[in-house]
């Protein structure tokens, strides 16, 4: 008895010397976990991947919120590092961990691409379930972030780009399973939820450096998150069809 | 016995809500700064309206208003559609809308309308001003953008050409806007600027560039 323990002990702390990260494996897919803490469980009869943010092994500072978010803590899918171009679908829900941890949580919950194999580089859009339905328009209107790691937090591009430029509102909330698809085509993302027939949300150019990398599953601080059935379809990049609306102005 | 009917029979009238359909002719309309006519489109009686050229500023007071109606707190249900006119200029964008709390000289009034081009935009600036409200005289779009983005307006799907049912419900100081009987209002403002107006009429607005059509109006108050 005493053997195994030990065995075990050494295997763990092998693996946390040599800084190998913990990896599940749901269905046929692998993830391995980037600063989160994560397991397989059966939720509402499926299984499903959970992940949180490890807030030990990436702290949150409450005085330095954009240096300590949209950071790079997610699930990455293992065996894809080519993803450029095509398609990402998931199927997530958010809850808040009770209590939470902060008072501005918002059930932070989302897909990353792009992923560069360092993790120093990545696209990211995801969704704010909290205020998906609140009695605050603007609180609403910011339901959706695109953001790029790691230039332009959420922050930054409130405080750099017209207000809307990055986010939108969506129809979200917490507690219940949110289909997200994001269609990537060049310098182009754009979000359908819920199958939609329309997009809900578009980011019409991209800011990041990162063409093409990988592919994870995000979380960030207060999230418990549930996924499951995520699909990734690799595409060509397809020519825009020419908008013949011209941009005159924000109007 | 009859104490309960007597009693029952009380409590339906109170219950029914009062519902009023307004079918448009001519002689319960009042055209304020805008063309109308009464048509036959997409088979239904419709009003078709187009504001006039020489109104050359925007959030005016550009409406059909509904005669003999006086409403301040309720719903407003109505379907528009929007087309733009051959020669719109480049910033249009389809506006339609309902305006409200119109006080009996025009002077002043509320209004929610909509943009269905940018509905679907390429450009999520533009898809977050899909839907606006303004007051008038004193909080025009341009003056609530700055002053309070993102509080005024907000991002639905929506184009033109379809048609889009309009469902404000107005209590108090808080109205919202719901799209195409959506459970979830696609827009909510709880600080109206002119709940203190005892109440108003109501009108069909459009501004510049927009061949606009309105039809199934109806309000509860």
């Amino acid at each position: 008895m005493k053997k195994i323990q030990l065995i075990l002990i050494l295997v763990l702390s092998t693996l946390y010397v040599t800084g190998q990260k913990q990896k599940l494996n749901l269905k046929k897919q692998t993830f391995e976990l980037h600063n989160v803490t994560g397991s397989i469980i059966v939720f509402e009869g499926k299984q499903v991947l959970k992940i949180e943010r490890d807030l030990k092994a990436l702290p949150f500072d409450v005085n330095n919120i954009e240096k300590t978010v949209d950071e790079a803590h997610y699930a990455r899918l293992v065996g894809l590092e080519d993803f450029e171009n095509g398609t990402i679908e998931v199927k997530m829900y958010s809850q808040i961990q009770d209590p939470p941890p902060y008072p501005g949580v918002a059930g932070f919950i989302g897909v990353y691409f792009r992923i560069k194999e360092d993790d120093s580089a990545f696209e990211s859009i995801y969704v704010r379930p909290k205020v998906g339905r609140v009695n605050n328009q603007m609180f609403r209107n910011h339901a959706v972030q695109y953001i790029s790691y790691p230039h332009a937090k959420f922050d930054t591009l409130r405080k750099s780009y017209p207000p809307g430029s990055y986010e939108g509102s969506a129809p979200v909330a917490l507690k219940e399973w949110i289909k997200m698809r994001i269609e990537v085509n060049g310098e182009t993302a754009e979000m359908f939820i819920n199958d939609m027939i329309y997009s809900t949300f578009i980011v019409d150019k991209m800011l990041g450096k990162q063409k093409i990398g990988g592919v994870g599953l995000y979380v960030d601080i207060g999230t418990i998150g549930y996924f499951k059935d995520l699909k990734v379809t690799k595409g060509q990049l397809k020519k825009k069809k020419k908008s013949t609306d011209e941009k005159v102005d924000g109007i | 016995m009859r104490i309960i009917i007597t009693m029952i029979m009380v409590l339906s009238t109170i219950c029914i809500v009062q519902a009023q359909q307004v079918d448009f002719t001519k002689a319960k309309l009042n055209a304020n700064n805008v063309h109308m006519s009464v048509e036959k489109f997409d088979k239904k009686t419709v009003v078709k309206v187009v504001k006039d050229s020489t109104m050359k500023e925007v959030d005016e007071p550009t409406f059909v208003k509904l005669k003999e109606i006086d409403f301040k707190n309720g719903t407003i249900e109505v379907n528009v559609l929007s087309r733009l006119l051959p020669n719109a200029p480049e910033f249009s964008r389809g506006f339609i809308g309902v305006a409200f709390h119109i006080t009996e000289d025009n002077s002043k009034f509320e209004c929610i309308y909509i943009r269905p081009t940018n509905g679907r935009a390429d450009d999520q600036v533009r898809r977050n001003h899909s839907i606006q409200y303004f007051a008038y005289p004193d909080y025009k779009f341009s003056r609530l953008r700055k002053e309070s983005p993102e509080k005024y307006e907000s991002y639905a799907d929506m184009g033109l050409n379809e048609w889009i049912k309009m469902k404000i419900i107005i209590k108090g100081t808080q109205a919202r806007l719901f799209l195409n009987d959506k459970k979830e209002p696609s827009l909510i403002v709880n600080d109206l600027k002119l709940a203190d107006n005892p109440s108003g009429g109501i009108g069909l607005f459009v501004d510049v560039g927009t061949e606009g059509y309105f039809t199934n109006f109806k309000i509860t108050n």
